[in-house]
């Protein structure tokens, strides 16, 4: 297992959107996906994941639906809304413009 | 919204937010099993890398928004479960609120209504009223239609200026006839007021103009759905006014009453048909008898307005030497502010420190229950309960006591305020009676006292029970500053007790004052009989022989001592005032130096009134109105003009005439009790011949003679309505309301507060004795006695009734500063007073602290040693 790195302040609302924008998704599928995207890298606690899906759902950047899952049993699907791809776009935006200037000040050294 | 919608599906939710995460755990736990591990530790490892499914729904639960809403929910519900089950304390809670509230609301209402509420037009903020200064006195002013044309016309500050004067009316559409209330207007009334009509259209200039060939009226919304039901074929039709015909030309927007709040006009008419309805102001253009308004431009500052009508007024007449001042108009005229405004603010003073008396006493009971409960409080707090969580749960407990307490208060203001405003009307007649309807502005009051209440009775034993400390020092200590904290609270209630105990004393002898004191005349036993000929279109002479006639026939009548007729009587229901000069006397340039009241009067007036004639004649036969003008006049305007000097025989001068004095009489307090003023007695036969008062003295009871006399009335002419009938000391009396009210209203407040004052002192002597009951025990074991033991607690309540009178003392003279004003025979600072109300309000103490002592005695040392 490679070293597990903690999430940056503030990330996790917009991973959750980048994933759940490929496809719906229910909470255990969202962990699962960010893990095996990230190569084992990135690991959210479920204290975390589920207060920001509410509160996701509850600014309107999420929508979610109960609907059968592979196991055959009822899981809660999140999926984007309109202002929430928005907001992924946006928060894209400023994730770039920021690793960029990060990557500038540490190319200094 | 959104929030709104989530809080009504907690339900579905919470069992949503429950069924997701137990699906997140199988699916976790049966990866787990597949990727070989045994169920029972595949389930150990979910357990643990999950952590408590409480925490992680309470994280949900705020991210819905909803939680604080759901938490204050809970709390409420924990309240009225805590309240149910103390239900004595709820109670005492509960009426000591509901009637500080109570009071407090109805209070406000008339405040409101008297003081705060403007007229119900278009920006009322920009009417403004006219009054004058001089020799730094300022007094109201009236003008007349030329001066208000010629304010109009010169003065580019005003959008619209106009004059109104308010009398009764008899008003008939037909058959019978009715007193209403009427206000004479001027042409730009309407437009400057920006009142709509309801029905038909409203007087402007040209109908006030050419009214005196063609006289048209404007009804209020009022008279027209009660006369009416509202019907519009109104618009056009005949009604008569005082006898006289008039087309109705329109109805005013409902909501509209006048220039002249809180009184309610029913009919207006043209200001130049005055005479109809005042025949003494017939023919005289240049007389002053309109109130004026104005409304300003927008943006015209008011100096800028003032500087400029001063102009246009001494461009008009060089001589005016006052000082004229423009001032607020947004509420008109009012004239019951002048009566009961001042009361008024002092009853709302007296309602605001009983309900902080009551919030004392309440936080008293809230810090002695805090101690029952400081076990629960201890143990949520040691659990971890953050402080501000239990101070928000026990505030919402004291906000359902003060809720509880404001909704009982809103339901008794009503039953007060109605009950004070049939005091208030009980002398006046039904068109000048006041009224206070619902409003928002009240309601917005009594929601703000109650939150503003809970806070302050909550607050302070809220903090006090969540302190910290509370589990640590559980017991002593707590309970030590619980006490002093509880002593500091009756000390509060004591001094604020005196305040009002002390107020009341001073309101309730300057009663007894106004009540006792010698009016100048005999006022029991005369009826006072309103009756006006020129409400049945009857002038000049024809009314001078109808009154002569009713004269005639009441002295005829069996009983009656005296008859004779006025222009005005001692209640002050209409009062002339008008300027001298005495040859001799040079006036002190100060205002109103120069100018006394008149009053015009038959024969017999002074036998009448019981008013003894000093020296000289009274009028009789040969004082008529074409023979040489006399006067009698009072001893005050005798050693005002003549130094004391015998004046019979000699004259002064009135406008024209040189009147020669014929009499002295003693001087007559009005209604008012105020000091007799100087005054001027003239034959009625040469003053006005309308509006006149028939005075009749009895012998027996006055109220038998009251049906012969209206009976003389009505076979006289029978559309002659009389305005009103009343014995002149029941007259006189109601002059007194607005003491009375806050004489008996003040009396009764300090009562209430007293004896919540007195449950405090016996709540906290209680607290005290069971606290020390096994040190009594000790005490008594080595040798004290009993009344050792008793000397104990009376010192303690002494200290603290000492304590409450030393801070309390200086407020209550600090604060009877602003009643002054409404004392009479008795100062401010009056030292018995204060000394009796310090007398009664230890005497409440002895009251209150009489049982806990009874009770202290009665301890048995051998059951005390062994109490816990």
């Amino acid at each position: 297992m490679p070293p597990k790195a903690d999430l940056p302040q503030g990330t996790l609302d917009m991973l959750i959107l980048k994933i759940v924008a490929l496809e719906p998704l229910h909470g255990y599928g969202i962990a699962r996906r960010l893990q095996q995207v990230s190569n084992d890298v990135l690991q959210v606690q479920q204290g975390s994941l589920y207060p920001a899906l509410h509160r996701l759902e509850t600014k309107g950047w999420l929508k979610a639906e109960w609907k059968a899952s592979e196991t055959g049993r009822e899981a809660k699907y999140y999926a984007v809304t309109k202002s929430g791809s928005k907001q992924l776009v946006a928060e894209g935006e400023n994730w770039k413009r920021l690793t960029a200037a990060i990557q500038s000040v540490m190319r200094l050294v | 919204m959104k929030w709104l919608i989530r809080l009504l599906k907690h339900r579905r939710l919470e069992a949503e937010l429950e069924k997701e995460i137990a699906y997140h755990r199988e699916r976790h736990a049966a990866d787990l099993i597949a990727s070989g591990l045994d169920p029972s530790e595949a389930a150990r490892q979910v357990r643990l890398e999950l952590g408590g499914p409480e925490q992680l729904k309470e994280s949900c639960r705020d991210a819905w928004g909803t939680h604080m809403v759901l938490e204050s929910w809970w709390d409420l519900r924990y309240g009225l479960r805590t309240l149910r089950k103390n239900r004595s304390f709820t109670a005492v809670a509960l009426i000591s609120l509901g009637l500080g509230i109570g009071a407090n609301t109805a209070i406000f209402s008339l405040v409101n209504a008297i003081l705060i509420e403007r007229l119900p037009v278009v920006e009322p903020e920009r009417l403004v009223t006219f009054a004058e200064t001089f020799g730094g006195k300022r007094a109201g002013v009236v003008w007349s239609l030329r001066t208000l044309d010629q304010v109009a016309k010169q003065d580019s500050s005003f959008d619209g200026v106009f004059g109104w004067f308010t009398r009764s009316i008899s008003f008939s559409p037909g058959d019978t006839a009715q007193w209403v209330s009427g206000e004479m207007v001027t042409g730009q009334y309407y437009r400057t007021l920006q009142v709509k009509p309801a029905v038909g259209r409203l007087l402007n200039e040209e109908d006030v103009r050419d009214a005196k060939a063609n006289p048209v009226c404007v009804l209020s919304y009022a008279l027209w759905q009660r006369e009416f039901s509202g019907d519009p074929g109104i618009v056009g039709r005949r009604v008569f006014l005082n006898g006289h015909p008039y087309r109705v030309l329109g109805v005013t927007a409902r909501g509209f009453y006048g220039a002249a709040l809180p009184l309610r006009f029913d009919v207006a008419v043209p200001a130049t048909r005055v005479a109809d309805f005042v025949p003494s102001l017939r023919d005289i253009p240049g007389i002053s008898w309109l109130y004026p308004m104005a409304r300003m431009k927008p943006g015209v500052a008011l100096a800028e307005a003032q500087r400029l009508t001063q102009l246009a007024l001494r461009e008009a007449d060089p001589q005016r030497k006052a000082d004229l001042i423009l001032e607020n108009g947004s509420q008109g005229y009012n004239p019951t502010r002048a009566d009961f405004g001042q009361p008024l603010l002092v009853l709302m003073g007296i309602v605001a420190l009983v309900l902080l008396v009551a919030c004392a006493n309440l936080a008293n009971l809230l810090v002695a229950r805090a101690q029952g409960r400081a076990h629960e409080l201890g143990v949520r707090l040691s659990l971890g309960a953050s402080r501000a969580r239990l101070i928000r749960q026990l505030l919402v407990e004291s906000l359902l006591l003060a809720g509880g307490g404001g909704v009982a208060g809103v339901a008794l203001s009503f039953w007060i305020t109605a009950t004070l405003l049939a005091y208030l009307n009980s002398g006046r007649s039904a068109t000048t009676a006041l009224q206070v309807p619902p409003d928002a502005r009240v309601l917005v009051f009594s929601v703000l006292v109650t939150i503003l209440t809970a806070i302050l009775f909550g607050l302070m034993p809220a903090w006090h029970a969540t302190r910290p400390d509370i589990v640590s020092g559980l017991k002593q200590g707590s309970s030590a500053s619980r006490a002093l904290l509880r002593l500091g609270l009756v000390v509060i209630q004591v001094a604020l007790s005196l305040v009002l105990v002390f107020g009341a004393g001073l309101l309730t002898r300057t009663l007894r004052s106004l009540a006792t004191v010698d009016l100048g005349f005999q006022a029991d036993r005369v009826i006072a009989l309103n009756v006006d000929p020129s409400a049945n279109s009857h002038g000049g002479t024809e009314a001078s022989i109808i009154y002569d006639e009713i004269l005639e026939r009441a002295r005829n009548l069996p009983n009656v001592k005296a008859a004779s007729l006025a222009a005005s009587t001692p209640n002050g229901s209409m009062s002339i005032s008008m300027s001298i000069a005495v040859p001799g006397y040079t006036p002190l340039p100060v205002r109103g130096d120069g100018v006394v009241k008149f009053n015009f009067v038959s024969p017999r007036y002074f036998e009448t009134l019981g008013q003894p004639l000093l020296n000289g004649r009274d009028f009789d036969e040969r004082d008529a109105e074409d023979s040489s003008p006399v006067a009698i006049v009072n001893d005050k305007f005798v050693r005002h003009y003549f130094d004391g000097r015998d004046p019979v025989g000699r004259k002064f001068r009135q406008g024209k005439d040189d009147i020669e004095i014929i009499a002295v009489v003693k001087g007559a307090r009005d209604d008012t009790r105020r000091n007799p003023v100087d005054t001027v007695y003239m034959p009625v036969k040469q003053g006005p011949a309308s509006g006149l008062t028939v005075l009749v003295r009895s012998e027996g009871d006055p109220q038998q003679i009251v049906p012969s006399l209206l009976g003389i009335v009505k076979s006289i002419d029978k559309r002659l309505p009389v305005f009103s009938v009343h014995t002149l000391d029941i007259d006189l009396d109601a002059g007194l309301t607005p003491q009375r009210i806050l004489g008996y209203l003040s009396g009764l407040f300090a009562a209430l507060a007293t004896f919540l004052a007195g449950i405090g002192l016996y709540g906290v002597l209680a607290y005290s004795i069971v606290r020390r009951t096994r040190e009594i025990g000790v005490r008594m074991a080595v040798g004290a006695q009993r009344s050792d033991v008793i000397g104990l607690f009376v010192r303690e309540s002494l200290m603290v009734m000492v304590a409450g009178l030393i801070l309390g003392g200086p407020l209550a003279l600090a604060s009877s500063r602003a009643l002054s004003s409404l004392l009479f025979g008795v100062a401010p600072t009056d030292p018995w007073t204060l000394l009796a109300s310090v007398l009664l309000l230890l005497l409440a103490a002895l009251l209150a602290t009489s049982i806990p002592l009874w009770r202290a005695s009665r301890i048995n040392p051998l059951v005390a040693l062994r109490w816990e």
